[in-house]
Formats: C-alpha cells, sequence, structure tokens
C-alpha cells in the first residue's frame, strides 16, 4: 500500500523507485549475461580461455557494484563513478602485480605497470595473427575494455532506462571479430547474444510492469483495479519464446540468403576467399571454384592489347607425390614489381609488343597477383609485392589481392610458327628441371605421347599434335565428372585417368598436355589464372570494360622453346582461344592480326562438336547470376502471391461449399417435389409433407445462406455485429445496397425466412424451396458488389474480413448521442 | 451506416519507439553490412528488423477473447456529479492473458479513464466470474456537461513480451451514460398557492354528471372510510371508493424555446463546440426548466412540456411542428416523472424551427385538447424572434399564471411583447440567479393571486 507520502507524489515515487534506493538486479544480471555472452564473439581471435574468465569477473565486479551502489541510494550521477572506480581497483587487483596498497589502491606504480600491459598488449595484437596468444597485455586490455562497457552498459540500461541501447556496448565485441577474420563473429556467438539480448528486453519490460504494478495512480481520476490474488506467474514465458525463436530463425535465414545479395552489389563479393586455400592443392581448388553454382566477380580491366589476355596467377612447375606443386624462392626485396626482367630464353628475333592493362580487383583475395604474363612492370599496387625470379609470378608478401587497382604493362611475346619450329631441344640447366617427371608415371601417358608424335618432326609440331589431340571431339570438357569418378587434381594418376575417361576440366588438359610434353623432352609447366572474360555490355560500365568471374578460372599448359621462352597453348575444348602461332597452317604471318581468333568466339567455334555441352555450360554459366537472381526472385513473387491468394481460395471455397448445401437441398426438393419450377408456393405446399430430416436439412440451409450473406456483408465492409438481430443486419445491408427493388425485396424474404427459422417454431422455415433461397442469396450478393467501391469490392476479395473474425470487432463507428 | 474507411484500422499493429528504433538501425545497418559485406552486422540488421516485426505480428494474431460488462453507479447521473464506471472483465481464451493495457473509449465531450495497466489474467476457469480469471476496474466519471455520452467500449492495448509492438483492440460496446442537468433546489414547496389553480380545474371536469362511476374503484386495505362512494358501493354490491389521485395532481406546464429563433445567425447544425453567448443561454434555459420541472413535479404537479421546435423529449414522425402548432406536450407524472424529465432534458439540444408552410403542417395535429386548457404555465425563453413572441402572446389566455423566465439573451422587443400580453417576465443571467428568480414567482404569484 502506498503511503500519504506516495499519494500526494506519486509519480515521484514511482520514478524514485526504478532509479534511487533500488537494486535492480534482474537488470543487472541481464546485462551481465549480455556481455559475457557476447565476448565469447572473441573466441576465434584468441587462444585459451583465460580471458573470456577475466573479462567476466571484471564486467561482474563492476556490475553488481553498480547495482550495489543503487541499492545504497546512492544518486543516480555518481554510480557511474562508483563503476569506474571498482573496475580500477579490481585492474589493480588482478594486473597490479601488488603494486597497489594492500594489493587495492592504485598507486603511481600501478600506473606505470598498466601503462607498460597497455604497449605490450598494442604491440603484440600487432605482431600476432589469429587466434592469437593471450598475453597479459592482451588480457589486460580486453579486460579493462570489458569493465568500460559494463559501466557503459549499466549506465544505459539501468540509469538511463534504455535497455535496448545496451545492445550497443554488446555490440563491440562483436564486431570486432570481423575487422581482423573472415566471416566476422560466430554464427553461434551472434544466437547467444541475441537471446541475451531479448532476455534484458524481457527483463526490462518486466520491470517496468512491475514497478508500474506496485506504484499505481492514486489520484481521484485514477482507475481502481480490484484483481484477485493470484499467484506469480513466469509472465507470458511462451510468448517471448516464440516471438523470439522467430525472429531469430528469420534473421538466421535472412543472414544466409545476404551473401547472395551481396554478389550483386557492386564491391561486396567475397567470392575469390576460398581461392587457393593453405593445405590444399591449387588445381582441386580451382575446380572447386569453377564448380560452384553462381559466379562473382573476380576483376575487371582495359587494356591496350589487341586481344583480351589471359591473367597469370601462379605457375606450377614441379611434382611433389605425384602432383604438380608451386616452388618459390625466397622473397627478394630487390625484385621490385616496378621493374621485372625479361622472361627466361626470350631472343631479340621474337616479335614482341607491349601493352598496357589496367586491373581493378573486384572478388580474388589472395597472394597472386593476377597479371597478363609475361608482367615487365605493375604500378599503383599497395602492400610489398615481389616477383619470382624462376616463373615470374607476383607474390604479395603480408599483401593480398583485396580491393588492388593497379596497371600491368605486358611484353606480348608473338612468335611465328617457324620460330619455333627452329628452336632447339637443347635447354639451359634450369629449364631442365622442367623435363622431370614422377618415376612412377602411367605407361599411358607416355604411350599416348609417343604415339601423337611420332611422326611430328619437331618439338613445336609434336606439342601442336597434343594440343590438337586434347581438343578434338574425343574429349569432353566436363567439371562435374572427374570429381564423381574420383580423379579430381592434376597427378599423374589423373591424367591417365583422364586420358582413358576422357571426361575433365581444364586442370585435367593443362596437365595431360604438361606430362605428354614432359615425357617427349619438351620443358612444360601448368600455369593458373584467369580467361580473358567477357566483354561488358553495360554502358554504364564502359563498353571496353572486360569482366572476369570466378567461372574465368582456369589452367593451360605452357612449353619451353629455345630462343622464344615460356609458350602457352590451350589444349582445353571449349576454353579460352587457341595461341595464333599453335596453327601451323599459316598463321605465323598473320600473327598480330587480332581477328584471326577472337577469343570470346572461340567457345563458340565449338559448337558444332560433341563438345558443345561444354560450351552450352560455359555459356549458361555466365550468364547464371543474373538468371538465378531473376529465377529466386520469381519463386519469392509466387510465394508470396500463393501466400496472398490463401484468403481469397478459402473464402471462395467456403462460399461454394455453403452454395452447395443449399444446392443440395435444393436437389432433395427436385426428387420429393413435383414441379421444379419451385416458386415460394409450391414450396409451401410441401410443407404438408413434413419430413423432420428435411426439415433439420432446411434449417441448415437456412443458416448457412444467412451465414453467407453476414460474411459477405462484413467482407464489403458492412458493420457486422456478432450481437446483431437479423434485422439490424438486413437494415445494414439494404442501406448499403440501396434503392435496386428486386435486391431488397430478395433481402426481404430472406430476412423473412431466417427470422421464421431463427425465432419461429421448430421447422417452420423447411418448406422454403432451395432455389430460391439460392437466387435470392446470389442476387442480395450480387446489388452488394454492385453497391460497393472499386476498393472495398477489391478488399473483399482478397481480404475478407469474414476469415478474421477477432479482427471486425468493434469497428469503431461511434453513434455519439443516440438516445 | 456510414461506409467511410479510416486510414488503418484500430487494430493495426503499432510499434513503440523502441520498435521504430529497431527497425531504423537495423535498416541502416543492413544497407551498411551489405555494401560492407559484414556478413555478421547482416545477422544482427535482419535480427533488428525482424524483431519489430514478429512482434506486430504477434500482437495481432493472437485476439484476446474478453467478456466485460459495464456498470454505472448510477446510472443517471447529473452534470458535474460523479458516476463510478465499474467494468468487470473476464478472460474467455483458454491463453492468459498478459501485459495488456487498457483504457476506456468515450464519445467527445467526456473524459474516460486514462490507460492503465490490467493485471494478468489467468485462462478461462468457467464457473462464477470473480476468479484468477477476472478483474474488477473501477473508475470515477465526472461530466461537466449533460447530454448522453456513449461510454466504451474497452479498448485493450497489447504489448508483446519485448515491449516492441503493441494493438489496441476495442472490446465489446459501448454503453449509454446519460448526464442530466443540473438541478437547482428551489425554495418553497409550490404546492400551496398553485394548486387552487389544478383543483379548480379538476373540480370544472368533475361536473360531468357520470363521473362518478368513472371514478370510483374498489377498496383497498388502507384506504380511507370517508372515501367510500356509497352510490356506487350500492350499485356494485362492494365497497368502492372515491378515485381522489386527480385531484392532487394539478397540472403545470413549461414552454420550452428550442429554436432561438431569435438570432437568425444561430444554426442548430453547427454542432461541435457549443461555447457561444447563446450556448450558454441555452444551458441556462435547461437547467432552470430542470430545476423548475423537478420542483413542480416534487410538489405533485403533473407537468407538461411544451417545445418550441420539433419534439425532443418523444420524438416522432406527427411531432415535427411545435408544441405551439399543435404537437401534443409531452407529459410528466408526479411520480417517476422527475427522471423522465432530467433524461429528455439531457438530449435537448437546439434545432431549427419548423417551417410553418410544411407540408407536415398539412398532418392532422396530434395535440389534445390540454394544450387549450388553462393552467399554470412557465416560459423559459433564450431567445425569440416576433413570430414565437406573438404566438407565445396570443397564448396567454391559456397561461394562468402566465411567468416567462426571459434570459438576458432575449431581444428588448419580444420581451415587451410579452410583458404587454400579460406575461410577467422575470429575468435571469446565471445559474446563480435560479433560486431569486423562483422567489420572486412565489412573491409575485402570491400578489397576482390576489389580484384574480
Amino acid at each position: 500500500m502506498p503511503g500519504p507520502g506516495a499519494a500526494r507524489h506519486p509519480r515521484r515515487r514511482g520514478r524514485g523507485r526504478l532509479g534511487r534506493g533500488v537494486a535492480q538486479w534482474p537488470l543487472t544480471l541481464a546485462a551481465l549475461l549480455l556481455l559475457m555472452v557476447s565476448s565469447t564473439a572473441l573466441g576465434p581471435l584468441l587462444r585459451g580461455s583465460g580471458w573470456w574468465w577475466a573479462m567476466a569477473l571484471v564486467a561482474g565486479a563492476v556490475l553488481v557494484a553498480c547495482a550495489g551502489a543503487r541499492a545504497l541510494a546512492v544518486p543516480r550521477s555518481v554510480v557511474p563513478i562508483v563503476g569506474l572506480g571498482v573496475l580500477l581497483v579490481t585492474l589493480t587487483l588482478l594486473f597490479g602485480a601488488g603494486t597497489g596498497l594492500a594489493w587495492l589502491l592504485p598507486t603511481p606504480e600501478t600506473f606505470g605497470v598498466f601503462g607498460s600491459l597497455i604497449d605490450a598488449g598494442g604491440i603484440s595484437i600487432q605482431q600476432q595473427s589469429t587466434p592469437a596468444e593471450a598475453q597479459p597485455g592482451i588480457v589486460f586490455l580486453l579486460a579493462m575494455g570489458a569493465g568500460l562497457l559494463a559501466v557503459l552498459m549499466d549506465m544505459l540500461a539501468i540509469t538511463l532506462r534504455w535497455p535496448a541501447l545496451a545492445g550497443v556496448p554488446a555490440l563491440v565485441p562483436l564486431s570486432v571479430p570481423g575487422v581482423i577474420v573472415e566471416g566476422g563473429a560466430d554464427v553461434t556467438a551472434l544466437v547467444q547474444s541475441a537471446i541475451a539480448f531479448l532476455v534484458l528486453l524481457r527483463v526490462d519490460v518486466r520491470t517496468r510492469r512491475r514497478a508500474e504494478a506496485l506504484n499505481p495512480d492514486v489520484g481521484r481520476d485514477a482507475p481502481r483495479i480490484l484483481a484477485p490474488v493470484r499467484r506469480r506467474g513466469p509472465g507470458p514465458l511462451w510468448g517471448s519464446i516464440v516471438v523470439g525463436s522467430i525472429a531469430i530463425v528469420g534473421a538466421l535465414v535472412l543472414s544466409t540468403i545476404a551473401p547472395s545479395l551481396s554478389q550483386v552489389t557492386p564491391g561486396g563479393s567475397r567470392v575469390g576467399a576460398s581461392l587457393f586455400g593453405a593445405g590444399v592443392s591449387p588445381m582441386i581448388d580451382l575446380g572447386q571454384d569453377l564448380r560452384r553454382p553462381e559466379a562473382g566477380p573476380a576483376l575487371h580491366y582495359l587494356s591496350t592489347a589487341p586481344e583480351p589476355p589471359y591473367f597469370t596467377l601462379l605457375t606450377l612447375d614441379q611434382f611433389t607425390d605425384g602432383n604438380w606443386t608451386v616452388r618459390l624462392g625466397e622473397p627478394d626485396p630487390a625484385n621490385s614489381v616496378e621493374d621485372i626482367a625479361l622472361p627466361a630464353g626470350l631472343t631479340g628475333a621474337v616479335p614482341t609488343t607491349e601493352s598496357e592493362t589496367s586491373v581493378v580487383i573486384d572478388g580474388v583475395d589472395t597472394g597472386w597477383l593476377p597479371v597478363p604474363s609475361p608482367a615487365m612492370e605493375v604500378d599503383g599496387l599497395s602492400g610489398n609485392w615481389y616477383w619470382d625470379q624462376r616463373t615470374g609470378a607476383i607474390v604479395g608478401s603480408n599483401a593480398t589481392t583485396r580491393d588492388q587497382e593497379y596497371k600491368v604493362t605486358t611484353l606480348e611475346i608473338q612468335p611465328t610458327a617457324e620460330q619455333l619450329r627452329a628452336s632447339g631441344t637443347t635447354y639451359p640447366a634450369d629449364i631442365q628441371e622442367q623435363l622431370a617427371l614422377p618415376e612412377a608415371i602411367p605407361a599411358l601417358i607416355a604411350q599416348t605421347a609417343r604415339d601423337l608424335t611420332a611422326t611430328s618432326p619437331s618439338a613445336y609440331d609434336s606439342a601442336v599434335a597434343i594440343q590438337d589431340y586434347l581438343r578434338s571431339s574425343a574429349f569432353t570438357y566436363d567439371t562435374e565428372a572427374p570429381v564423381e569418378d574420383g580423379y579430381d587434381g592434376g597427378g599423374t594418376e589423373v591424367v591417365a585417368t583422364f586420358l582413358e575417361v576422357k571426361r575433365g576440366y581444364c586442370v585435367h588438359f593443362a596437365s595431360a598436355m604438361a606430362i605428354m610434353a614432359r615425357s617427349i623432352g619438351i620443358p612444360a609447366r601448368v600455369a593458373l589464372g584467369y580467361l580473358p572474360g567477357t566483354r561488358s555490355s553495360n554502358i554504364a560500365e564502359g563498353l571496353g570494360r572486360y569482366n572476369v568471374d570466378s567461372h574465368d578460372l582456369h589452367s593451360w599448359p605452357e612449353l619451353y622453346f629455345s630462343g622464344v621462352g615460356w609458350v602457352s597453348f590451350e589444349p582445353t575444348p571449349g576454353r579460352g582461344s587457341v595461341p595464333d602461332f599453335t596453327d601451323p597452317a599459316g598463321a605465323a604471318p598473320d600473327a598480330a592480326v587480332p581477328e584471326q581468333s577472337a577469343p570470346s568466339t572461340a567457345p563458340r567455334a565449338n559448337e558444332d562438336d560433341p563438345t558443345q555441352d561444354a560450351g552450352a555450360s560455359g555459356q549458361a554459366e555466365s550468364t547464371s547470376g543474373p538468371l538465378q537472381t531473376l529465377l529466386v526472385a520469381g519463386l519469392v513473387a509466387l510465394l508470396v502471391a500463393c501466400l496472398l491468394l490463401v484468403p481469397v481460395v478459402t473464402r471462395r471455397v467456403r462460399r461454394s461449399m455453403r452454395f452447395a448445401r443449399i444446392h443440395s437441398g435444393a436437389t432433395t426438393d427436385g426428387k420429393t417435389g413435383s414441379g421444379k419450377t419451385g416458386s415460394g408456393k409450391t414450396g409451401k405446399g410441401r410443407t404438408a409433407t413434413g419430413r423432420t430430416a428435411a426439415g433439420r436439412t432446411a434449417a441448415g440451409r437456412i443458416t448457412d445462406a444467412w451465414a453467407e450473406l453476414s460474411d459477405t456483408a462484413a467482407d464489403f465492409g458492412v458493420p457486422v455485429r456478432e450481437t446483431q438481430t437479423p434485422r439490424e443486419l438486413a437494415a445494414a445491408v439494404a442501406a448499403r445496397i440501396g434503392g435496386t427493388v428486386q435486391a431488397q425485396a430478395a433481402l426481404h424474404r430472406l430476412l423473412n425466412i431466417c427470422e421464421q427459422d431463427t425465432f419461429g417454431r421448430p421447422g417452420t422455415g423447411q418448406g422454403i424451396p432451395s432455389p430460391a433461397l439460392h437466387d435470392d442469396l446470389k442476387s442480395v450478393i450480387r446489388s452488394l458488389r454492385q453497391a460497393s467501391s472499386r476498393k472495398q469490392r477489391i478488399v473483399a476479395a482478397l481480404a475478407p474480413v469474414s476469415l478474421w473474425p477477432w479482427v471486425q470487432g468493434w469497428k469503431g463507428e461511434r453513434t455519439g448521442r443516440n438516445a | 451506416m456510414s461506409a467511410t474507411r479510416r486510414t488503418r484500422p484500430a487494430w493495426f499493429p503499432r510499434v513503440t519507439l523502441r520498435g521504430g528504433a529497431f527497425l531504423i538501425v537495423g535498416g541502416v545497418l543492413l544497407a551498411y553490412s551489405l555494401v560492407g559485406n559484414r556478413r555478421d552486422l547482416v545477422f544482427i540488421a535482419c535480427l533488428l528488423i525482424a524483431i519489430p516485426l514478429v512482434a506486430m505480428v504477434y500482437v495481432t494474431v493472437r485476439p484476446a477473447r474478453l467478456g466485460v460488462e459495464r456498470i454505472f453507479r448510477p446510472p443517471i447521473v447529473p452534470a458535474g456529479g460523479d458516476t463510478i464506471v465499474s467494468l468487470r472483465v473476464r478472460n474467455l481464451s483458454l491463453r492468459p492473458l498478459y501485459g495488456a493495457r487498457w483504457r476506456d473509449g468515450a464519445s467527445e465531450g467526456i473524459t474516460a479513464v486514462a490507460g492503465a495497466q490490467l493485471p494478468s489474467l489467468d485462462s478461462h476457469e468457467g464457473g462464477p466470474a470473480g476468479g484468477a480469471d477476472s478483474v474488477i476496474l473501477d473508475y470515477t466519471l465526472t461530466p461537466r456537461v449533460r447530454g448522453v455520452y456513449d461510454v466504451g467500449p474497452l479498448v485493450l492495448g497489447r504489448h508483446d513480451p519485448f515491449g516492441l509492438a503493441w494493438s489496441e483492440r476495442a472490446i465489446g460496446t459501448g454503453h449509454d451514460l446519460t448526464v442530466t442537468p443540473r438541478i437547482t433546489p428551489l425554495p418553497g414547496n409550490g404546492l400551496s398557492d398553485l394548486s387552487g389553480e389544478g383543483t379548480i380545474h379538476e373540480l370544472h371536469r368533475q361536473i360531468n354528471p357520470n363521473s362518478d362511476e368513472l371514478i370510483a374503484r374498489e377498496y383497498r386495505p388502507g384506504d380511507s372510510m370517508r372515501r367510500v362512494n356509497w352510490p356506487a358501493t350500492a350499485r356494485h354490491g362492494e365497497i368502492m371508493v372515491r378515485q381522489e389521485e386527480q385531484r392532487s395532481n394539478p397540472d403545470a406546464r413549461i414552454i420550452l424555446d428550442t429554436t432561438l429563433s431569435g438570432d437568425p445567425l444561430y444554426s442548430a447544425e453547427h454542432g461541435g463546440e457549443r461555447a457561444g453567448r447563446l450556448d450558454q443561454a441555452f444551458e441556462l434555459a435547461i437547467e432552470l426548466t430542470a430545476s423548475v420541472g423537478v420542483h413542480l413535479l416534487d410538489s405533485g404537479f403533473r407537468l407538461e412540456v411544451v417545445e418550441l421546435g420539433r419534439s425532443q423529449f418523444a420524438p416522432d414522425a406527427h411531432r415535427e411542428r411545435g408544441g405551439l402548432h399543435g404537437d401534443s406536450p409531452s407529459a410528466f407524472l408526479s411520480l417517476g416523472g422527475d427522471r423522465m424529465l432530467l433524461e429528455g432534458l439531457a438530449n435537448v439540444v437546439p434545432v431549427d424551427r419548423p417551417d410553418v408552410d410544411d407540408a407536415t403542417m398539412q398532418r392532422p395535429r396530434t395535440a389534445t385538447h390540454s394544450i387549450n386548457e388553462t393552467m399554470p404555465t412557465f416560459a423559459v425563453l433564450v431567445d425569440i424572434d416576433e413570430q414565437d413572441a406573438v404566438e407565445i402572446a396570443e397564448y396567454r389566455p391559456q397561461c394562468q399564471p402566465a411567468v416567462a423566465f426571459v434570459l438576458d439573451t432575449m431581444s428588448r422587443a419580444a420581451v415587451t411583447r410579452l410583458q404587454d400580453a400579460g406575461w410577467r417576465c422575470i429575468g435571469l443571467r446565471s445559474p446563480k440567479d435560479i433560486p431569486a428568480a423562483w422567489d420572486e414567482v412565489q412573491r409575485e404569484r402570491g400578489g397576482a393571486h390576489d389580484a384574480l
């Protein structure tokens, strides 16, 4: 019972309860829970769990101290200061290394310790990679942060009574992982934090209600509530769980859908994220990227080259355990990307042209720089990049391609077939290494190579023969088959299987050609990179621009010819473009003519081949992005439309069932009665037969008819109440349908029947002929529709109110002075 | 049956400040996270958007089913008096009801209770009310102005468990609360002076030779022996008594100006605020009528009220042309008549004067002879025009005595005309003048009686 003082100042007392003198333990505990749960999101960044306990301890001490201060009626404004003080004491106790007075009160020395801890923490954060060792400095920083967040949270949630804003401090630990590691905070941690946040909100709502219930308004006009004494229940626990879980699950589903949105969003892609991950063969990674259903943008570029160039990421030139692998020398700071040496083996006799390519990275995120090979100079890179002495690949040192924009100067080698044919078979020592093959190489490979090149006069002709063989119709481009049949990758065993099955994708073709070339004595290696991509048809992007997406990932063999150097071949059918010089028929003089083989047309050139499905699939893949978006959008639209149609259909079904019931009465009548011309009089004549069953169905018919009328009226916005008598409803309907005499008469007949049925002696309504009932009802419904506005008709059709009777309720039509 | 639609129905869920903030912050965060490609933020943004939406659905799709009984104590309240509105709310649903607030709707001009919490109600228990599933909500309503008000329905606002959304729903229907005009107790009992008129009048009527027959009734226990009608007893063979009640029911008449015809600019249809001078005067007239009428009824008079406009006490198609043009007046008996009079007065509003040339004038008059009978008449006049003044002046012969309470809004000319016709005009200005005016009536009545 509120005392007299409270009666005089009900409001002040109410506020006082929330502010001073009450600890607000439930809110404090909920805030602590939220902070502790959200700080688990830092888990992926740090090893061990000691840091979490330190954070929890400090945050708990601060929050409990604030609540205690509140319980001791400390003024509101002082509570945060108390919290900060306790934070300092706790930190001194935990990290002060005994420098504090009585271990608790900080001394100048303690601050010195803190300063050094902060420095150490900062340094170790900079130096360590994730997951980091939780060194004392880092733990100190975390604990201090948790304490500050706790003070802030306490101030927001309890002192200022904005518990919803207390989620903002909790967001800090949740969003830190997103800055540092790929993918951001763990989904589990996010969901748990969401639950903790909802608990906080619920506790707040409950606290407020209880405070209001304990301090009712006691003015003269205030309501007096005489509630029975009741046990304290858990409140709407089930409702909280339902609302919270639906929201969380919905948010989870939405956030998993969201990445497909982000691909559409410019600059929001991370499709290249898994490109050449650690520990797995790059070739298998490449296959996985190719098989990914939706392509994401990788990069786009503008080039001065006559033909859009291939982009080389890295070169695989040695075998480890029967697989192609990368071999990199130590990063050499001297190998600046601004001045790259000429490719190995190139002599002045080979015609070259320089071209410039401006590249903007969209989605590729890797340590290898995609450049048209061989690059002479790269400008505009951020981070440390150097070029590899042996392969010419450009590698980042603690730098990735993410968001890079750079300009590459490329030396395009345009050897003629004669030059290639004339090259000898003596190779320098380091190139000799590229002839090495694993000892246990399946015989099939070497055998095939020998068979193909038996008649070739030169190494060049052999290479062309192998390329032609692989591009022949015997082989099918297929990214799925190797995985399904278990021969994915580029190893020697895999290539042997591939040569038998004759199904595979670029990795297999490139690897097969490279191994076969080595087996017949031509130095060979496999390059990984991107096809030139597709020319943009989007005017906004610029017509000269080429877009490369993740489905343009490719690999191809490079063969070494003395005096020319490394030369690219294209053995994969339906992909990329065949280098001009590999067409011995006489392309040589025209090598520089770009029109000879525009790369974008190359896949289509194969359309007559049995491999055309590869081309087609390639095409489909390139368009699948927008198509899929369209498809998803269409499906969603369809689903929404279906959902919207549910009420319509339900209402229609209900109406037709009622009409069917009315009508079934009619057929019964038709059988028993003589004339089906049935006007009211013949029907009444039949009353005399007095069948009780018929009477019952008749009553049912009338109820149905009246219910249908009532529902239709409600649908069209005629105010219908549960408590209305039939006559009142009829009056309302009559007012709506207005002057149509026929409909008014029909309505009147219906009303009479209904009243007879409802209020009359049982069985009085049984003689009503169904056709008349049916026709009258139809006529009234029709005129109701005609009398309604277009909007009312639409509402009646799409969202019939009669399906949601509770919505209808009291429609807010005040009659005012209606005495 | 207006088919007007509100832009947003009452049940439509609304977000609270918190819910709205969630939606906005969620939207901004979603845009940022999609552009900045922060997947963890996408979840948070989606959550912030999803919770209020789910909460809105929650408050919409789970209707509370409540039974509401509404009682006014007392059911009829004078203006300025208190009535206790008592609501017995019972949960009819099988689910308990939590987190609801209630307020009571009311028509314009009356302030019902502001919002308050509804205690949690258990699920429906069946059996008699009063269990944990029901609650009684009382509040005091103090209407200031007379009228008939629609109080209710109970509006139940439901919040979701997290305080993000709410929706209101009306439960049940409103009930009419009649707020009667204020009554000023008048001095004297009014009977002594005025009863004479009535008695004389009754005696005249009983000159009819067969009246003995008509007014005799059988003896009932408690009847005085002096009242035994011996001739009738002889005729009927059982003891008959004279029915003398009519003698104690003298008539009086009040003429109420409801047309305010003196001010041509005043329109009855302007509705809304009734704060003008004329409106205040009209309220005073109503109050005066109520005071005088109740006083007369308490004194045992049978009261007839003649309205200048169409009858509002007993609205009827045949009583459209005003009491002076042949409509029968509304009669109130001494017993229980005061309540009917007050309820009737609660409703009276200024109306336009019936058009004399109207077709309604062609209809047969419903007035009985009483309009032409002579009886004490009190005219309560707010503002009448020349024509009404003439009519009332002509009516003077049927009024004995004829007292006109003229409010200060009356035109000088009309008052003069009435005075010339023999009406005693007593002016008054505010409710405080009512007792004094009545004193004057009694004083002058005395003098007038002497003069007769």
